[in-house]
This record gives C-alpha cells, structure tokens and sequence, in this order.
C-alpha cells in the first residue's frame, strides 16, 4: 500500500494545497511560469496549464505585496495563438448557472466584505481612543494602581491575558492617571502580545525585547523601538518618565497594532506559502530527499560555526541580511558548512557579479538539465553548475572550508519553478551531489530556509480559499432557498407589528378616513369594512370579541346593530363607531 | 571623559592597525576595564601580539611578552633573587610579569609548575618570591593565546589557571576582504613592529583605565538581572552535557563583563541582553563537559547557547 501512495505522490506539487498548480484562478507569479509549463505533461498542474491558456483576471493584490527582485516573466497570452480548451472548472455547472452562482456569490462576498469593514472600523475606533476613557475597561480594574517595588516584577512577568486592545485601553488610563511605568510596561504587553498572536514576532521566555526588535524587518522597526525603549529605560534604568515620552510610546503601540491588523507591514507577511512564489514546495522536496528541514527562526548573526547546521538556504528576494548578517554567514561558511542563495549575495566575491546574457541553451553536467522560464542572469566567477558558455546561473564555489551554490534565478526556489518534472528532479540533484561528496554535509544534512514565507502564515482572504468553502457555502444557500419557499420570507408567520407600526398604521386609516368622508367616499368604505368585519366573525363573534377588547354588553350590542346596519344601508356611518370597530378588530388579531 | 565615548575611541583606534576583528577587540577591552584578564585561542600569525601591543599602546600602559616554552621556569616569570657580587647580598630582579599589559603566548606550552607561577599574579595580582610579597603595577592584564591545533607537547590548563581568566576568544582568519586591505597596508609601508610609524595615538593612561573600571562599577543593575545571571550560570552546573559547572567567580565575571558592555553601549543600566552578549566569551571555557558528550563534538559554545535558549529572561513575554 505504501508503494502505491508513493506512485500515487510523484511531485511535491501534486498535493492540492498547491492551488495554482490545481486551480485555474489568477495567482499572482502564475505568469513567471507559463513558458515552464508549456513542454510539462498536461497533466501535471491543470490548473496552471489552463491558466496559461487562458489566462483569467489579475486578482486584487491586498496585503499580498510583490516580492523584491526575482525574475518574471512577461505575460504569455501573445505566445498561445488561441485556447485549447475550456478553462478547468471545479463544480461543472452550465453557463447560466454559472452565471447565477457567480451573481449569488458576489452578494454573498459583498455582504461579507461589508461585515468585515464594519467590523475592521470599529476595531479601529476603539483602538484610536473614541470610546470615552470613563468606561473603565476590565484591564485596568485587574491590575494594582500603583506599582511599587514588591508588585514591580510580578505586575511586569504577569500581563493581564486580555486581549490587545483593552492592553492598550489599560495603558491610556494608567496615563491618564499618572502612572507612566505602568502604561509603558502596558503599551509593551499589548504590542508584543499582538505580534506574536499575529505570528509577526515568535514570542519566547529567553527573548529580550532587543531581540524581538531584530526579528522585524528592518524598516518597520521603529515603531516598535519607540515602544520598547521607554520600557527599557523604566525597567532597567528606573528613570522616572515623561509624559511626552510615554505618549509618544502609545502612540506608536497604537499604530502598530493598527498595522499589524491588516498584516500589511511587509511583504513578507501574509504571502502565501503554497503559492507559485511561495517556499513549501522547496521545504517537501528536501525533506523528502532525507534532510532534516526546518525555517530559520532566528537572526543569521547569531550563526554558530561549531552548529550542527549543515545547509543554509538564503532566498533574498525575501530576506534581506544586514552588512553584519553577511560577515556572520561568511563567517559560517568558511567554518566549513554550505550556503544556498538565490540571487546576489554580497561578502561573496568569488562569484563575479550577476551578468545579463542572451538566450541560450543551458547546459548542466551530471544532473538534469533545469528549465528557466526565461534564460537569467549569470555569474562570472565560480564552478559553473549550469552554464550557457557566457554566464553561469548555478554557480558553486569554494569559501574556506565550506561553499556556496548560488542560483542568479531567484525562482528556483520558489513553487512555480517545480512544475517542470525535470527541475525538481534537479534540485533534489543537487542534495544527492553534496551527499556523494561533492561539499562538506553530514548524511542527512540539517537544512534551515531563509525564505520570504519561512516565518508567516498564509492572510486570512488566502486562509479562507485554501479552507475550500465554496461548495459548503452552495449547500447552505440552497438550504436558505428552500426554506424560502417552504415557509416563506423570513422563514416564520406574520406576527403583530411593533407598537409603534400599529400607531401609524391607526393615523392612517384615520388621515383616508377623514378625506373619503371630506370627498363622500367615507360611506362606501366603512360600509363595505363593516361587511368584511360580519363576514369575517359574524354577528355572535363580533359581539363577543368586542367584549373581549372591554366594551359592555350593551355598547357590544350597540356596536353589532349599528356595523349591520351599516353594511346593509350603508348609512349611519360615525367616526366613533368605526374606530371602535377598529380597535376590537385589532385585538382579534 | 565618559566611558562609551572613551570605549570608541580605543576601539576605532586599535581597528585601524588590527584588521577584522573588531568583536574580539571589544571583548578584550571590556575584559580590561571589568579588570579581569584574556585568553585567545587563535591559529598563530593571526594578529595576536600586535593585538596585545595596541590596546596597551592605545591605553597607554606598558607591554611586554613572554614566549612559553616547555623549558620555561617559574623564575623566568616571576623574576627572582640574585646575589650580587658587590653588595654581598641577594637583589631581586623582577621578571617580565611586572607590566601593565603581559602577553603570554603559547602559554599552553609551559608545565603545570610555570603556568601555576601566574596563578597568584593573575588572582591577587602580587607575586610572592623567597617569601617576600611584592604588588605588580596597577593595572595588571594578562592575555595569554593559546593554539588549538597543535596539542603535540602541550600542557592544558588547568580548570584552576582558566577559572582566573575572564573571558576567552577565538581568532579566526579575516575575510579575504580583510586580508586584502591588510595586504594594502603592508604594501603602503604598514610594519606591525612599529605602531608608531602607524600613527596609533595613545588615548589613556592607567588613572584613566581606573577611572573607566570605576564608571563601569557604577553601572546599575536591577535584581532581576542578578537573578537571571545567577540562573544563567546556575543552569550550566545542571546541563545534562556538564560534567562540573561554572563557578561563583564566573558569576562575578559575567556582572563585571556586563557592566561595562551596558557603559560601552552609552548606558548606565545593565540590560538582559548585555549579560547575554558576554555569556559566551565568559563561560565558556569555565566549565567541563561530559566525556560522552566531548565524544560526541558538543562544544561549549552550543551549551551556552542552549542555556541561553533555556532559562528565561526577566520579564521575558510567555508564548
């Protein structure tokens, strides 16, 4: 049975969390590898051989910024001279149908969208302070008022576990009250809490706040040092504060929180790891080549040389190591261990400089030769891995006792690059190369990604795609549709109107009242109500239900003639009588 | 004549003759002014001497070398008593180790019975000849290398003699970028034996070294931090890869070393991170792994690093 699951698992790619290799749908990067998928079986990722066919709609890119560099390709609509066949569909339905499910579906994304918005809004309200402070939140009641030596570390060990923004609530009223330590240390726990529930910041009992600041990218750092900072010098220093200080810490808590909300602070956040440009592909393969595969959660200056880390896998078009990061990774390098990045590193000098070249067979010794969508860049220094005679785009070479394999086209690594059978066989290749000897690596190697989605989770719009809802969300629409037709709307009988409906109501059958008497048209009708009151209850009923609503037997019996009356001659028609007539018929219902 | 300022200055002085390896530069210097003393591990040819001399050029006290050599003894150390002819009487003549700054190199290379002439200097800073005590200048360094290749004809040191050195550092070969600069320098006339032709200025003196030691002492540190340091070094006396843990003196030294990072750094309190920034070049060498687990290649860099993995910081946000 194993045999026939591994049969069955042939590619990375073929399992359906890969959605543009399934799907046909516009994901962003598909078009960087539609020349691949040109020579690829047909049926190994339809959807992105439908997509190259015919290629659909950009969608709107939301927090899913582009990456910085790599190397794309241009759009391939003008290479297909005309469609093969019809886009993949995933539920077969005709085109009116279609049509129908795509008008109900933009209702249904339109009522969600606004939900979210109204949601998003008043999260954001709340944050920037509209709620007036006197509604004294949770937060602030659970915590001591004034913060002395004993309580000084337990306050700060112990973050109330409440939710960000009433962290943040808390701190304004510790401000407003004059506790300034207590809103920095408050502003910190909120800020850091929602980093790390955001999975922006990997909280950790033995991480200092510096080093929670050397996590973020580094020009979204900022906010988060004026955060931090005010608390080191209270915490640390006890330096009494300032309120200018404090404020201005608070301020940058609330924005930050307000960012991180929208998981748009950089591009590495939010994208989408099983998508063309994304990294899970690279991490399988390897993984199912023998290594030990992990992300690189911390920092490359904290590179040891006596690790046991045999490969370090360095995509820069979603990292970008500082000037002291590269000394450190040389430094890991030399010490005997290998380096694979995509792109140009700097600190590597044995590798030439990045040149353009023409387009040009690639030729590759000993290993299958990989298809690029477009002929890149190459290195002009270096053991050639793949070379077209003037430019090398694999290059390996030799730094101290280690080395480094650099690959000019950043997409090597990415999803997309492993829909060509050939190029994943190249890159497990090339662990089976280093296993046989070919660089120092232990057998199995440990490898740590450094790549662009090694540390985020898919936004929640992509979370929601890949949840495959869409099928549950037509069940539960056409349940909806039957019980519309079934009870009707809004699935429950009529019942009486709200006082304040049955007022109005009252004030205008009095207004019409009063102008058909004006027009001599008043008769008419209340002889013909009076009819529809007997026909409706006869005599002995409306009798009885005009006791009912409180009058006496006698005004009962009273209101009986006269209503007959009316409706046989149509004469003796009062105002008093018709409003009585009215508020017993309305206590019938 | 602030300590961060002062720190700089040293340190952008001594990188200019000393290449590349401005960590190791800090690290000495930090060892310097906490008062303690530096044992570099380095291939020889890697700068070590010409380390030596600039920082005690820089910090204007005086330097001196000894070359330990299996048949070095104690006296040529420490110095001794001679009889001199003329006065009819025993004069002392003190040794090398009378210097600010003394460089001990290859001290690996001399028996037990020379390294132990040290210890006494090292930990009370006197030496004790014929029963006579006699005080070594103020300040004292003593920075002695050892290489970690050639163990043929050696003596390690022992657990006592390592205990007293502060910290240790490990010299690597520069980047090829480094050493091509370095090879500018040479060709523009540098010569490492003449750091006046270099220009390397003299920027303190021993007062102001002690007036720097004084600053650094004067760093505050929270109880929380004491705390977390005393876990730190607690935690290396229960790793599981431990054979014997560091002791008190490597607690103190960690406080020093911490102190004057956080003055460096234009601080006057000592944060987390300053204590975890010097835990390696202070622990390390001060406590004795497990035989199995030296079989195994586990390097006592990667327990520190596992400790410091471990034992949570002050304050640190739980997950």
């Amino acid at each position: 049975m194993w045999l026939a699951i591994a049969a069955a698992q042939e590619s990375v790619l073929d399992d359906e969390a890969f959605r543009f290799c399934h799907e046909y749908a516009a994901f962003e990067y598909n078009d960087a590898f539609c020349n691949l998928i040109q020579d690829v079986d047909p049926t190994r990722c339809p959807g992105l051989h439908a997509y190259c066919a015919a290629p659909a709609e950009a969608p709107a890119s939301g927090c899913q910024k582009t990456r910085r560099g790599g190397v794309l390709g241009s759009h391939p609509s003008d290479e297909v001279p005309e469609p093969e066949s019809p886009p993949f569909n995933p539920f077969a339905l005709s085109g009116s149908a279609q049509e129908g499910a795509k008008a109900l579906l933009s209702w249904l994304v339109a009522l969600i969208v606004a939900g979210v918005l109204v949601g998003v809004a008043a999260v954001v309200l709340r944050f920037i302070g509209f709620r007036r402070l006197g509604n004294t939140p949770s937060a602030t009641r659970a915590l001591p008022d004034k913060l002395d030596e004993q309580s000084f570390a337990e306050a700060v060990d112990d973050v109330p576990d409440l939710p960000s923004e009433d962290l943040l609530r808390a701190a304004r009223q510790a401000l407003v009250d004059g506790r300034l330590g207590e809103a920095s240390l408050l502003a910190r726990g909120a800020v850091l809490r929602s980093l790390g529930e955001r999975r922006l910041l990997r909280l950790h009992r033995a991480r200092t706040d510096r080093e929670y600041l050397a996590q973020l990218p580094v020009e979204d750092r900022a906010l988060l040092r004026d955060v931090l900072s005010v608390v080191e010098v209270y915490r640390w220093g006890r330096v009494p504060l300032h309120t200018a200080g404090v404020e201005r810490a608070l301020k940058a808590a609330t924005k930050l929180l307000v960012l991180s909300l929208f998981l748009c602070m950089s591009p590495a956040w939010g994208f989408d790891r099983h998508g063309p440009a994304g990294d899970v592909g690279l991490h399988r393969l390897l993984k199912a080549s023998g290594a030990t595969v992990s992300y690189r959660g911390r920092s490359f200056s904290e590179l040891d040389p006596e690790s046991d880390l045999d490969i370090l896998i360095i995509d820069l078009s979603g990292t970008d190591p500082t000037d002291e990061d590269w000394i450190a990774i040389r430094a890991w390098v030399e010490a005997g261990h290998v380096l694979w990045v995509a792109g140009m590193p700097q600190g590597f000098p044995e590798l030439g400089n990045l040149v353009p070249t023409e387009q040009a067979e690639s030729q590759v010794v000993g290993l299958p030769t990989p298809h690029f969508e477009k002929e890149p860049n190459g290195f002009t220094v270096g053991v050639p891995v793949v070379s077209d005679g003037t430019a090398h785009p694999v290059v390996w070479t030799w730094v101290g006792v280690g080395g480094v394999l650099a690959f000019a086209d950043r997409t090597m690594l990415w999803n997309g690059f492993l829909v060509d059978p050939a190029n994943e066989e190249f890159l497990a290749g090339m662990l089976d190369f280093g296993r046989d000897g070919g660089w120092p690596m232990a057998d199995p190697p440990t490898i740590e990604l450094a790549t662009i989605a090694g540390s985020a989770d898919p936004p929640p719009p992509t979370a929601m795609a890949n949840l495959r809802l869409l099928p549950f969300i037509y069940q539960v629409l056409f349940l909806w549709l039957v019980m519309v037709v079934w009870k009707g709307w809004p699935f429950r009988r009529n019942r009486t109107p709200p006082e304040h409906g049955r007022q109005r109501f009252d004030g205008h059958v009095r207004a019409v009242a009063s102008q058909y008497r004006r027009v001599g048209a008043s008769k008419h009708v209340a002889a013909s109500y009076a009819r529809w009151v007997l026909q409706k209850l006869g005599r002995e009923g409306l009798a009885l239900q005009a006791q009912r609503h409180g009058l006496s037997v006698v005004r009962a019996e009273q209101l009986v003639e006269h209503t007959i009356t009316l409706a046989e001659t149509e004469e003796g028609y009062t105002l008093e009588h018709m409003e009585d007539l009215w508020k017993v018929m309305q206590t019938e219902r | 004549m602030t300590l961060a300022a002062t720190f700089a200055e040293v340190v952008a002085e001594v990188e200019r003759v000393v290449l590349g390896c401005d960590d190791v530069i800090r690290t000495v210097l930090i060892a310097m002014i906490a008062g303690g003393h530096v044992l570099l591990e380095g291939a020889p040819g890697l700068g070590k001497t010409l380390l030596a001399r600039a920082i005690s050029r820089a910090l204007g006290v005086g330097f001196k070398r000894i070359q330990f050599t299996p048949d070095l003894m104690p006296s040529d150390v420490t110095g001794g008593n001679i009889f001199d002819q003329r006065s009819q009487e025993f004069v002392f003549h003190p040794g090398p180790i009378f210097t600010p700054v003394l460089l001990a190199d290859e001290i690996n290379r001399a028996p037990a019975k020379t390294q132990a002439a040290l210890l006494e200097a090292m930990s009370d800073r006197q030496v004790s000849v014929d029963g006579h005590t006699r005080q070594l200048p103020r300040p004292f360094f003593v920075m002695a290398t050892q290489n970690p290749v050639e163990s043929e004809g050696t003596y390690p040191l022992p657990e006592a003699q390592l205990d007293r050195f502060l910290v240790k550092c490990h010299m690597l070969h520069p980047r090829q970028e480094v050493e091509v600069q370095l090879l500018r320098n040479t060709v523009a006339g540098f010569d490492a034996s003449d750091l006046d032709q270099a220009g390397l200025r003299t920027l303190l003196d021993a007062d102001g070294i002690q007036s720097l030691t004084a600053q650094a002492r004067a760093v505050r540190v929270d109880e929380e931090i004491l705390t977390y340091l005393a876990a730190l070094v607690g935690r290396t006396r229960a790793h599981p890869a431990v054979h014997l843990g560091a002791s008190p003196r490597a607690s103190i030294g960690l406080l020093r070393c911490a102190q004057v990072a956080a003055g460096a750094a234009g601080r006057d309190y000592v944060i987390p991170d300053d204590v975890k920034a010097m835990a390696h070049p202070v622990l390390r060498h001060r406590f004795i792994l497990q035989p199995d687990a030296e079989l195994e290649g586990v390097h006592t860099d990667r327990v520190v690093d596992e400790i410091l993995d471990d034992v949570p910081v002050p304050g640190g946000q739980r997950a």
